[in-house]
């Protein structure tokens, strides 16, 4: 085909080249080339419908590469490949203590009420429904029984689908499920008989009645069953019933101590009458609710896909990460362990570092600068939970030992000194730049430093701000300074056991007039150390004996200060080169990518198509 | 010389079974006003913004004819006309109410002569 040049690949050119080539054949002007000639029209269609396939095979290329696949469907269904099974949703779940109150003795008939296992109930803190669980089919609760009986509270709604068997060996049925389901509570009875659900095809025995569980590319569930070498196939005409949870992820968690129950359904009484439990119990509340999480971010899959283990143990510190990152209550989730020292006694001992995501936790009335202190690290309640959800995952090895390392809190304040333009108001410039740090501290998790720059940067985009600096102030060096001294801990091999251990805390003393920079760098950004994290928090005085406030305080010091030092005017200069600035900005290609200008999304390409180009050109 | 596929169909006025192609100026200029003007806007493929939707402004409650003729000659404009256009258009657009009846007549001049006329 001479009138296509292999120079001239792309799309707009090829089409140009075709119409050019059409044209000079049959000598037509160019004018006849509009859609509203019937020649121009067929014309315009057939390039578009050439575009369009074109468009096509680039989409089925690119879909076939996980790291830049576009589609969810796409990445779940690549990510499985790797034998990752994406997190679908994990129901959040609490603990809650039940007992008959004393009222209760002239509310109902008989000695005890029974309440069914899957009773349902709803929580006044977010108004979703949440349901109990325990492991038979029923507790009755005794009038002489004044003990608190616990059981599992969890947020989502049970739900079941049924099949018939096909009697075929590895049958699989999916299941549509319109809102996320709960990861791991998935159960699958076969004609009334409970099968047990395991992680591959090669854990079922031969014969043995199991099921294989996993997420579907479009998001709902898949049940897999064997043939008789692994596994056993449901017999034909057999009914499949799979119940599962619908659930909200995160949004069933609930921080604090109380929880505003109502029960939806009812219990029975010894004669079978129903009772309204909302009247005749009694509620100690364990635990909240915690630890549900979202379904799983496309970007985080393609991210933890290759580190899916085909083993399906927690035997290394990768699986820890790969499990425990399933959960987004974590902003951060790192495992270790001590193999590399010369001292093996503790080389089954795995070592997590979890910081919890502090947008999880965060109420409309709080901030990142008021959130209370003990949320930026796990309480001892949700330590258990976590030890907990690995030891009910089934996964870990029998000789394998957790242990949670607290990450140490290291304060910071923030003094801020700006020059403002004239006519806006302080306070809320103030309120401005509060928030926009708000947004950086909550969205930005950087495990190594917090650059002054980027905080610059943030403010200085606020409108009515002229110019900007920002200085941390770190808490262990204004005491060092204050003091005169601070410790450095020194570590050093015990012969004994050849383990690293700490010797001493080595006392330096600061010479007079010395400033040791202790958390910060020579920039003056925040250090954050591997055990470390770093927090905007005041409670402690600097070196001159001025004491910050634990938050931010609107006439004093405390943990974000804004200082404003000079005013610029506000005259047709100023915004003349103010205007000029931001331009040169925009320039620069920091430009927000939006659906008119960005280049990869569908509808910006099929907006821009080339063959309108082409159109327009001739 | 301008050669075009002759678009007519057996259904319509005007139409002549021996007719393939067009080959002078003002009868394709004329099928490209039709093609134009009973097009709806988005049926043809790659060019989302061709066509009048004439039933769509014709029976629209807050159009007035002016606004009509002006969103009918702008699309002759944009999708019709050659560049060295020695015609002149005009688009004429009234609205009639007879007894049980209310509709709308569309009329295409090309140098004064009635060469289109629509009745809705």
């Amino acid at each position: 085909m001479s009138f296509f040049s292999k120079t001239r690949l792309k799309a707009s050119q090829l089409f140009y080249d075709a119409f050019e080539f059409l044209q000079r054949t049959y000598d037509q002007a160019a004018e006849v080339f509009t859609p509203a000639s019937p020649f121009g029209q067929l014309l315009t269609v057939v390039a578009n419908l050439g575009e369009l396939i074109f468009y096509y095979i680039e989409a089925v290329a690119t879909e076939l590469n996980i790291t830049r696949a576009r589609n969810i469907e796409s990445i779940y269904g690549l990510s499985r490949l790797t034998g990752h099974d994406p997190t679908r949703g994990i129901s959040a779940q609490g603990v809650i203590g039940l007992r008959l109150n004393t009222k209760a003795g002239n509310l109902f008939s008989g000695d005890y009420v029974q309440i069914l296992n899957g009773a349902k109930l709803e929580v006044g803190q977010n108004g979703l429904t949440y349901f109990i669980k325990f492991d038979s089919d029923y507790i009755r609760l005794e009038k002489t029984n004044k003990q608190f009986i616990n059981v599992e509270l969890i947020q989502g709604e049970i739900e079941t689908q049924t099949f018939t068997g096909s009697g075929l060996p590895l049958q699989s049925y999916n299941l549509t499920t319109k809102e996320p389901t709960d990861q791991y509570m998935v159960t699958v009875t076969v004609d009334g008989e409970m099968w047990k659900k395991v992680d591959s095809l090669y854990d079922m025995g031969p014969g043995r009645k199991d099921f294989m569980c996993k997420t579907s590319v479009n998001g709902g569930l898949s049940i897999f069953f064997g043939n008789n070498q692994f596994g056993y196939l449901p017999p034909l005409g057999s009914i499949i019933t799979v119940t599962y949870v619908k659930t909200r992820g995160s949004a069933g968690n609930i921080g604090g101590k109380n929880l505003d129950i109502k029960f939806v359904d009812p219990g029975t009484d010894y004669l079978g009458q129903e009772v309204d439990l909302n009247e005749v119990l009694s509620l100690n509340i364990v635990r909240n609710p915690n630890f549900g999480s979202n379904s799983e971010d496309p970007v985080f899959t393609r991210l933890i896909a290759p580190y899916q283990s085909n083993s399906f143990v927690l035997a290394n510190p990768n699986n820890y990460i790969y499990y425990l990152s399933k959960y987004d209550s974590f902003s951060f989730v790192d495992a270790y362990n001590t193999k590399d020292d010369k001292y093996v006694s503790d080389d089954n001992i795995i070592y997590l570092f979890l910081i919890p995501d502090i947008n999880k936790k965060i109420t409309s009335d709080k901030d990142y600068f008021n959130v209370p202190l003990e949320e930026f690290t796990l309480t001892e309640d949700e330590k258990n939970q976590v030890y907990e959800i690995l030891n009910k995952s089934g996964r870990q090895v029998v000789t394998a030992e957790v242990r949670i390392n607290d990450p140490i809190v290291k304060k910071y304040a923030i003094n801020i000194v700006t020059r403002w333009i004239e006519g806006y108001d302080k306070d809320q410039l103030v309120t401005a730049i509060r928030n926009t740090l708000n947004d950086y501290f909550l969205k930005v998790n950087r495990r190594d430093r917090i650059p002054r720059s980027d905080l610059i940067s943030l403010i200085e985009d606020i409108p009515g701000i002229d110019s900007v600096n920002v200085f941390f102030i770190s808490e262990e060096n204004e005491n060092a300074i204050r003091n005169g001294f601070y410790f450095v801990p020194v570590y050093g091999v015990d012969p004994a056991t050849d383990q690293r251990v700490l010797i001493e805390n080595k006392k330096i003393v600061l010479i007079e007039g010395e400033d040791p920079q202790l958390g910060l760098d020579e920039f003056g950004d925040i250090i954050i150390g591997s055990d470390d994290i770093a927090v905007i928090r005041g409670g402690w005085q600097d070196r001159n004996g001025t004491y910050f406030e634990e938050t931010p305080v609107k006439n004093g010091i405390g943990s974000l200060n804004v200082f404003f030092k000079n005013v610029t005017a506000a005259n047709l200069y100023n915004k003349t080169q103010q205007e000029r600035f931001n331009e040169l900005k925009r320039n620069k290609g920091t430009t927000i990518a939006t659906s008119n200008n960005a280049r990869a999304t569908n509808t910006g390409r099929l907006l821009d198509n080339s063959t309108q180009k082409v159109i327009k050109n001739l | 010389m301008i050669n075009d596929i002759y678009s007519r169909g057996p259904a319509e006025n005007k139409y002549t079974s021996n007719t393939i192609d067009v080959t002078d100026g003002l009868s394709q200029l004329i099928l490209k006003i039709e093609n134009v003007l009973f097009t709806r806007k988005g049926d043809v493929l790659g060019v989302p913004d061709f066509g009048c939707n004439l039933e769509d402004l014709l029976f629209s409650i807050v159009l007035n004819e002016a606004v009509i003729q002006q969103k009918i000659a702008a699309q002759i404009q944009a999708y019709c006309l050659p560049n060295d256009n020695i015609y002149g258009i005009d688009v004429r657009v009234s609205f009639f109410n007879t007894e049980g009846r209310n509709g709308a007549l569309v009329d295409i001049y090309i140098n004064e002569q009635r060469v289109i006329g629509a009745l809705f």
